[in-house]
Formats: C-alpha cells, sequence, structure tokens
C-alpha cells in the first residue's frame, strides 16, 4: 500500500471518530442539570421567571435536543461554531485566537520530554539492575507522581519568588519572541514532567526487550561496537513501541494544558475549557473538544506514519 | 443527593468538625499562607481596613499599573451584554456614569451636573396603567409567563401585563396566537405624558462631556443607551422600576428625565443607566461591540481608553487626553471642598489588566513585583501579606462588602420542627458567628449582626451601624445555648432536634462554616445536626432549591439551606432578594411564597411608599420597624458579611478597597468626592 493512501484512510477513518466525540460532548453537557441561562441569570436577585424564559427562548434552548445537534452540527461544518453566550466572540474566534498558544506549549512539553526521556531511558536500560537504572526509574516514579499544578505552583515559588529567574507573569510579548519562549520553560516542563516519566519507563523497557533479541547477539557477535549496536539496530526498533505511548500521550498533554495553563495564566484553550465549562458554554466545549480531538487524531496519524517510515512492514497490515 | 448517615461517611466530617472546633477554642485566627515566609503574629484585618490618605504634594504622576484579574479574560467587552462583575472592574475605568458612589453608599454627582428626584406620587402598577396598554400577540406561554416578538428595542415593562389577561394566562385561556394587553416601552411615554408615573428624576448633564472618539455627551446618548440593554443579560435589572427615559429639550441637549413605575426610593440610583455610549456604538448588535468579533473597542467618557488587546494576554488603558472633569474643574462640582492642588484626573498614565486566575500565580506575580495590585485572594494569603515581616512594605486593604451568607428555613407546616419560631429562633441562636468568621474567613470577613452589611446602613436605620448591632434583636455573635434551650422548652419540642443543614459542594469554605455551627448545636444537646451538600451550587439550585414544592419537602426533612449571595448600597436588596415573595422560586427566597410574613408589606413600603421617597427619614423608620420583625421571624438568619481586599505592592500609594470589586479601578484611583487618589512611586 503507498503511504498516501495509507494516510487517505487513516483520515477517514477518524471522521466517525470525531463524529462520536462532538455526539457524547453535546449529550454530556446537556445531561447536566442547568443550562447557560441559569449561569447568566441564575442567582441574580433582580431576574424574575421572566427574564429566564426570555433568554432559554431567544437562545433556542427550548428546542429538542437533537434538534439543536443537527444545527450546531450544520453550522460548525461550515466553519461556523455558534454563539458563547456569556462571552462576546464566538467560538470559533475564540478558537483561532488561542490554539497557537496551546500548541506552542505542547511542542515545549514534547520537547522536554522527548529531550529527557530518550537518553534517560538508553541510560537506564544500557545499565539495568545498576544504580543509574534504579535512579532513573525513582525520578520517573517521582514524575509520573507528582501533580501538574503542585509542580507548576512550586516551580513559580522557587524559580519566580525566590530566585527572580522567571517573572510569574506571562510577559506582554510577542508569541515567538526570545522572552516568551524563554518564560515558558517553565510551564512546558510542568507539562511535559509526567510524558516524560512515563515516555522513558517504555523506552527503557523497549530497549531491555530489543537488547535481548537474537539480532543483538548476532551483531555484537559480528563484532559491532557496543555503541553501534545500541545506537543504529536496537534504539530504531525500540523507538515503534516509543512512537505508540508518545501518540497516546498527546491526550495527556492536552488534558494537562488545562491544569498547567491555568496555573501560569497562559491564554490557550486549556484555561477557555475551564471558563466554559463553568459557564456551560456548550458552542464552545464543543468547539475546543472538536480542535482538541483533532489534535489527537493528528498526533495519532503522525505516529501511524512514523511506524511505517520505522517499519515499512506495518504499511502492508493495513 | 448525600442523605447517608453511615460511619464511613461520617468520619472525616467529625474529625474535620473537631478540627474546626479546636481551631476556634484555641482563638487561632490566623495561619500563614502557603507561599510566603509568614510569621507568628496574628494577622489584623481591621488594620487592612484604615484607609489612607495622599497629601497632594506627594503625588507622582505617570506610570503603568499592573493589575490583576481574577478571571482567563475578559468575559464581554460589551457591557450592556456582560454579566461578570470583572469584566465590570475593568470597563467602570472606561465609562463614567452620572453618579457615583463612596465606600459608604452616599452618592455624588458626577457627569450629572445636577440629579434630583423631583416628583413623587401615589400610582399602583400595573393597574393604574391599564388604559395605556396596548395589545401585542403571545408568541409563547412557558410557566404562567406569556413571551412576545416585539421588535427592536422594545420590551414589555417587568410587572406590565394586564391584570386580566396576566390571569388568563396563567388558567390557559390565553395562549401563544392570542392578543394579550401589556405595557410596553412603546406606550409608556404617553402614560408620562398623561402624569401616569411613580416617580420623575430631573438630571442636568456638564456641557462639553466628551467620549474618547471625540464626541459630546448629550442627553441623546444617555436616552439612547437604554436600547443597548433591551434584550440583554441585564434587562431585568435595567427596568426593574424604569417606566420611561426622555430628553426633553432634544437629544442635543444636556437634560433627562427618567421615570419609574411606582414611587421608588432608590429612583436616585437604580433609573440611570448602567452604561452611556457614544453614538456609533448605540445601533451595534448585541454581543458585537467587542474587538475580538471584529466589533470596535469600548468607548465611553471614563478617565481611561482602550489603548489595545489581546484575548486572554493583556489589556491596555491609557489615560485620555480629553477627560472631561479637567474641562469642567472640580471647582465647578457642588461637593468639592478639597485643596486646590488636587487633581483632576487620575495621574497613573497606563492601566495594564493582566489575566491570572489562579490564585497561586496572583500571589506569586504579587510577590516576585510583577503585578501591582490583586484582589480575590484566598484569606491565607491575604494573613501572609498582612503578618508577614518580608511582605511589610506590602499593603492589604479591605472593606466592608456587600456580599452574605444566609441560611434560609422553610416555614411550611408539613411535619417538621421549623415551622416553630422558638425552634427556627433557636437555630438562630446557636450560630457561632464570629468563630465562623475567625477560624474559616480568618478574620477576612465579618460577623453578620443585622440583616444587611455596613455599605447599605444609610437609609436603614435614623441612628448608625453600631447601634442596631447592639440592638436586643440583633444576631448573636456568639452562641447563646441558654437562650437556645429556653426557647427550645417553649416550643415544647422533642430534643434533641433533627436538622439536616444543606449547602452546596462547590464550597468547602461554606461547608467548613456550616460544620463549626453543627458543633455548637450537637455540643448543646438540643439539636442533632447533619451537614448535607447535595450537588454544586447550579444543579442544587435548580435541582432542589427552586424545584415545584421545595419548601414542603425541605420542611419534612428538617432541611435548611445556606448560600451566598451579594446586593448592593440599598438595603431593599438585602430585605427583597431573601424575604420577599416577589423574589420567590427565583434568586433568592425559595421558601417563602406570598403571605408567608406579616412584613412583607413594610419591605414595599420602604422602598415604594410614597413617604419614603419624600423623606428619607420616613424610610429608614420603616425599616427600623423591619429589622427586629426579620431577624423575629427567622424565615432568613444571616451569618457573616464578606469583605473584599486587595493586596498591592510598595509601588502602590494612596491605594483603598471598595465595598464592590466593580469600584476597584474608577474608585480607588480616582475619587475626588471622596480625597481618594492612587499613584505610583517605584
Amino acid at each position: 500500500m503507498s503511504l498516501r493512501r495509507f494516510i487517505a484512510q487513516r483520515i477517514l477513518v477518524s471522521i466517525p471518530v470525531l463524529l462520536g466525540v462532538s455526539i457524547i460532548t453535546f449529550g454530556l453537557v446537556h445531561l447536566a442539570p442547568g443550562d447557560v441561562v441559569d449561569i447568566i441569570i441564575g442567582l441574580d436577585p433582580n431576574a424574575t421567571p421572566a427574564d429566564r424564559i426570555r433568554l432559554r427562548n431567544e437562545l433556542g434552548l427550548d428546542r429538542p435536543i437533537y434538534i439543536q445537534y443537527i444545527d450546531w452540527l450544520t453550522d460548525a461544518l461550515q466553519g461556523d461554531f455558534g454563539r458563547v453566550y456569556t462571552m462576546g466572540p464566538d467560538a470559533g474566534d475564540y478558537i483561532a485566537s488561542r490554539w497557537p498558544e496551546t500548541v506552542l506549549l505542547g511542542l515545549f512539553g514534547w520537547t522536554f520530554a522527548l529531550l529527557i526521556a530518550i537518553p534517560t531511558g538508553i541510560y537506564a536500560a544500557v545499565r539495568k539492575g545498576k544504580l543509574g537504572d534504579d535512579v532513573s526509574r525513582f525520578v520517573a516514579l517521582f514524575g509520573i507522581s507528582i501533580p501538574n499544578f503542585w509542580l507548576g505552583l512550586m516551580l513559580l515559588a522557587i524559580f519566580a519568588v525566590q530566585l527572580n529567574f522567571w517573572s510569574a507573569s506571562v510577559p506582554q510579548k510577542p508569541l515567538l519572541s526570545r522572552e516568551m519562549l524563554w518564560w515558558l520553560l517553565l510551564p512546558g516542563i510542568t507539562i511535559g514532567t509526567a510524558a516524560s516519566a512515563n515516555l522513558m519507563r517504555i523506552m527503557r523497557t523497549s530497549m531491555v526487550e530489543e537488547m535481548n533479541k537474537e539480532y543483538v547477539t548476532a551483531a555484537r557477535a559480528k563484532g559491532l561496537s557496543e555503541r553501534t549496536v545500541i545506537l543504529k539496530h536496537v534504539l530504531r526498533n525500540s523507538l515503534i513501541s516509543v512512537v505508540t505511548v508518545a501518540a497516546f500521550l498527546t491526550a495527556g498533554i492536552v488534558a494537562g494544558s488545562v491544569v498547567v495553563e491555568t496555573v501560569f495564566g497562559w491564554p490557550g484553550l486549556g484555561k477557555l475549557f475551564i471558563d466554559a465549562a463553568v459557564a456551560q458554554e456548550i458552542n464552545l466545549i464543543l468547539a475546543i473538544t472538536l480542535f482538541t480531538g483533532v489534535a489527537i487524531v493528528l498526533a495519532n496519524l503522525v505516529a501511524d506514519i512514523l511506524y511505517a517510515l520505522l517499519d515499512p512492514r506495518i504499511r502492508d497490515e493495513y | 443527593m448525600t442523605d447517608s448517615t453511615d460511619a464511613d461517611s461520617t468520619a472525616p466530617n467529625l474529625n474535620r468538625r473537631r478540627l474546626l472546633q479546636g481551631l476556634a477554642a484555641t482563638g487561632i485566627a490566623a495561619t500563614a499562607g502557603c507561599l510566603g515566609g509568614g510569621s507568628d503574629e496574628e494577622g489584623d484585618p481591621d488594620e487592612a481596613g484604615e484607609r489612607v490618605e495622599v497629601d497632594p504634594e506627594d503625588i507622582v504622576e505617570g506610570g503603568t499599573f499592573q493589575f490583576a484579574i481574577s478571571r482567563g479574560s475578559i468575559g464581554n467587552y460589551d457591557q450592556a451584554q456582560s454579566t461578570q462583575a470583572d469584566d465590570s472592574t475593568v470597563f467602570s475605568a472606561v465609562y463614567d456614569g452620572l453618579r457615583r458612589t463612596n465606600p459608604s453608599g452616599e452618592y455624588f454627582n458626577w457627569m450629572a451636573q445636577s440629579f434630583e428626584v423631583t416628583d413623587a406620587q401615589e400610582v399602583t402598577f400595573p393597574d393604574d396603567y391599564t388604559e395605556y396598554m396596548a395589545e401585542y400577540e403571545i408568541a409563547g406561554v412557558e410557566e404562567g409567563v406569556a413571551t412576545f416578538d416585539l421588535g427592536e428595542n422594545n420590551l414589555v415593562i417587568p410587572g406590565g401585563q394586564h391584570p386580566d389577561d396576566q390571569a388568563a394566562v396563567e388558567n390557559g385561556e390565553l395562549t401563544a396566537g392570542d392578543m394579550m394587553r401589556v405595557l410596553t416601552r412603546n406606550e409608556a411615554g404617553a402614560a408620562v405624558d398623561d402624569g401616569v408615573y411613580g416617580t420623575q428624576v430631573q438630571v442636568t448633564l456638564h456641557e462639553g462631556i466628551e467620549f474618547h472618539n471625540g464626541e459630546e455627551c448629550t442627553a441623546g446618548n444617555v436616552v439612547g443607551s437604554y436600547d443597548r440593554l433591551v434584550g440583554s443579560n441585564n434587562q431585568g435589572q435595567q427596568w426593574e422600576s424604569l417606566l420611561h427615559a426622555r430628553a426633553p429639550n432634544g437629544d442635543d441637549g444636556y437634560e433627562i428625565e427618567m421615570y419609574a413605575v411606582e414611587p421608588d426610593a432608590t429612583a436616585d440610583v437604580s433609573l440611570q443607566p448602567f452604561w452611556i455610549f457614544p453614538s456609533e456604538h448605540l445601533d451595534i448588535p448585541p454581543n458585537e461591540l467587542d474587538p475580538r468579533s471584529g466589533g470596535p473597542v469600548p468607548v465611553g467618557t471614563g478617565p481611561y481608553e482602550v489603548e489595545s488587546y489581546e484575548e486572554g494576554r493583556e489589556l491596555v488603558l491609557t489615560k485620555t487626553d480629553n477627560y472631561w472633569l479637567e474641562e469642567v474643574g472640580l471647582e465647578n462640582k457642588e461637593w468639592w471642598d478639597g485643596p486646590e492642588e488636587f487633581p483632576e484626573g487620575p495621574v497613573i498614565d497606563e492601566i495594564n489588566i493582566r489575566f491570572q486566575p489562579e490564585n497561586g500565580q496572583r500571589v506569586a506575580a504579587l510577590q516576585d513585583g510583577s503585578i501591582d495590585a490583586a484582589y480575590d485572594l484566598p484569606a491565607g494569603d491575604l494573613s501572609t501579606f498582612q503578618q508577614s515581616d518580608q511582605y511589610s512594605e506590602y499593603r492589604v486593604t479591605a472593606k466592608d462588602s456587600t456580599g452574605f451568607l444566609f441560611m434560609q428555613m422553610p416555614l411550611q407546616d408539613n411535619g417538621g420542627d421549623l415551622h416553630n419560631q422558638e425552634v427556627r429562633q433557636a437555630i438562630q441562636q446557636m450560630i457561632p458567628r464570629q468563630s465562623i468568621v475567625d477560624v474559616v474567613e480568618e478574620g477576612w470577613a465579618v460577623p453578620a449582626q443585622t440583616p444587611f452589611p455596613r455599605p447599605a446602613a444609610g437609609p436603614a436605620t435614623t441612628s448608625s451601624f453600631e447601634d442596631l448591632q447592639d440592638a436586643d434583636w440583633a444576631y448573636p455573635v456568639e452562641p447563646q445555648p441558654d437562650e437556645a434551650e429556653s426557647l427550645i422548652n417553649d416550643a415544647g419540642v422533642e430534643t434533641p432536634v433533627d436538622l439536616v443543614l444543606e449547602t452546596n459542594a462547590d464550597d468547602s469554605a461554606r461547608q467548613d462554616k456550616i460544620e463549626l455551627i453543627i458543633g455548637e448545636m450537637d455540643s448543646s444537646g438540643l439539636f442533632s445536626a447533619e451537614l448535607q451538600t447535595p450537588a454544586d451550587l447550579n444543579p442544587w439550585f435548580l435541582q432542589d432549591l427552586v424545584a415545584e414544592n421545595s419548601g414542603d419537602t425541605y420542611a419534612e426533612r428538617n432541611a435548611t439551606a445556606t448560600l451566598g449571595l451579594a446586593a448592593g448600597f440599598d438595603p431593599d436588596g438585602y430585605a427583597r432578594a431573601v424575604h420577599h415573595p416577589t423574589s420567590y422560586k427565583g434568586c433568592c427566597n425559595f421558601f417563602h411564597p406570598s403571605g408567608t410574613f406579616e412584613f412583607e408589606d413594610t419591605i414595599d413600603e420602604a422602598r415604594f411608599g410614597l413617604e419614603a421617597v419624600q423623606d428619607v427619614s420616613n424610610r429608614q423608620e420603616t425599616y427600623e420597624q423591619l429589622w427586629p420583625q426579620i431577624t423575629e421571624a427567622v424565615g432568613n438568619t444571616f451569618i457573616n458579611f464578606s469583605l473584599e481586599a486587595v493586596v498591592a505592592t510598595p509601588a502602590v500609594q494612596g491605594y483603598n478597597a471598595f465595598p464592590d470589586r466593580r469600584n476597584f479601578l474608577n474608585y480607588s484611583i480616582f475619587a475626588p468626592y471622596d480625597g481618594q487618589i492612587a499613584y505610583l512611586d517605584r
């Protein structure tokens, strides 16, 4: 199968996935008691029952849920993600203005995770059963266990408040400026720590497995240096399982952005999602969910492509 | 719903309660905050309430004020639509109003050169307006309320349904497609022409007031600004009492007349438009006055204009170069008697709004100096900034606010004990208001001794707020078990009385307060009380509190509801919201339908009585009759009032908090009627 056809097939498979995500999200938000009208005027002492009814009718919330969903889907397919009732702009405007921040933060998290996980995983595998391996596994366990909101606050307390290396507030500079990229190190570390620890463990396990295989013994018997065996033969094969897990961890990074963006005041989609959920802004919740759904599907697609590149036999299995 | 009483579920509550009681018993009023160093000294929130004065000769002009708000972004730049207090905090620096207030609730003419209640007359609403009502086709009926498609800028004046037609709607005789007689904005002017109105207010604007775009603000802007509130989320609030507004000398004139449907003692405040827009913004559809949607930025007559914005990242306000007060001059304000050198506008050049919803980040940003001031901080952090030597140069400024926590009790006779007035009074006697403030709020709140807070005291009494706190009907700050026992004995009910104290699941501080109440109740042997948290605030509100027959079900279970609310500078807000049947099944009277209390008419009389409008002392005397009746009936009992607190870094001088956070930028930075001005000295 050609790579192009392989990619097209994967994209087609993702369409029902995204549709399912939107239906489930739409249904879950509607299952929650109350709606955005209650948020708008719920605890306003001056609001009358007539105000409540008028607003609900105006916002179309009196229609059957399936009609509301079909209307939303029809508009969404045309790029209109609907109004955000308690805020000014439409949901699409919010997504357009906030996605670069979240993607940049995610890339920082990823970069940090890979930079830490791959060398540490290799080192731990090579030093299996020795002190270095034990220490790296302990650190990994610590990294997985530590809540990211706490880690973020601690980093702020140490590096911003005590050491004054960073500012606790987001610099008011362009997104891709040097100051901003420097500032993103702390939130990037916070969001990437758990992923880094997970990936390191997978990397180590995968390397250890590969190192026990016969082709490695054969390579060593041929007199290849240990460095060549590890980096040229074992690493490439070990990366397949790392890529698999890495794609799954994209969802973790997206989920982590909700907390990390809030702790650091980073104006991305994660922080926006909190506001949307609190205000029961269904259009905004759906738009963000759909966007992150697409991001996760894309990450898995990239993973699939990497499989195919790392091991061409995988392409033929589809 | 959480109704479990098994050992597993109660054990953590008991431990938590014991811990809280232990703290209360040892008098621990403050603990160190999480990020600061803290110290062993107790904090002193009273000190934070002390006002700092500025010597005009010390004022330093210029600078950028980095001000953090506790949200991730501006909710809505369109202030006609926004319902978020933090949005108002920001845009109150951009829009000026006709009048402004000081922290004591006194009003001062601002853009208004004069603002007078010129007429009030006895009129019954809606009965006396029936001949002005027009027939409109009903678009739909829901829960006995008819809705209409009235077209642009029109609405039914709230309560303006013809009584006969309203009855027909409620019993199903009139439905969608039928015609119904209602009083709308379109007909209100005719009623006023014939002299049918309750209150008339006449306003004269200062001449020469300019919007940031250079347009002169005239009567047309004021009257036209009401249009933008029609159909908005704030419509109900704006038209709570408003009947009609007009510009008698034309849109280009400076005179405005406002009318209320009834005699209204709050007309001098409640009738003015919430926001005054320039002409080019009057016709902008709802939500499109927002730069994020491609619309314009807000333009007002306030001291600051919007310079730049980036969604969720920054919003920069710069001092306008055509501020009207500098043209009019302080000497032309009737209230001005300050020094000549006092500035006629704010002296800070720029306000940079920082969006920091997370408490920890705001605290860290204050500590590293990347912001100058922040509010909405937890009590522990306020104590840290107040106590710690490390932050001795920082200033915590706090004011009694208009927020309160109250407990509502059902009076329905449905097999429970709460319909018995003595039982309710006994509960009221057992609330440890001072411990609640000391332990849970670490002193950053005020125990409620009256059913309204200090900022609303002006029209609420002929004497002082302190005198009311000492009155024999005032809520006790410490539990009174002997008094409670006597009341329970008089009631003749079996002890211990089983009680369920409910609150929302998403507020742990509120739950801690109830645990303290339960601790006192249980230890008295008079009650056996249990905390239940059925759901988060909104689901609880919808599923349980405003549900049909909620009063009956709560009464049957001996259950009360405790939640928080905020009103304004007028005592009517406190009496009406939680006691009056007009708030029944809305917000926030859940259990008391019409006829529950004998004092319902007194609440109305204190605001809508002609005598109350004509002379404030009549109003004060009416309220003085009301407060003892409210505390004696105990349909609700108030627990504590909140404080609004701001932490400012050493760079900020002269900053004083305000009872309502919406005024943290307009009052605290520049309010010459109160000698208030803040500046930066870095």
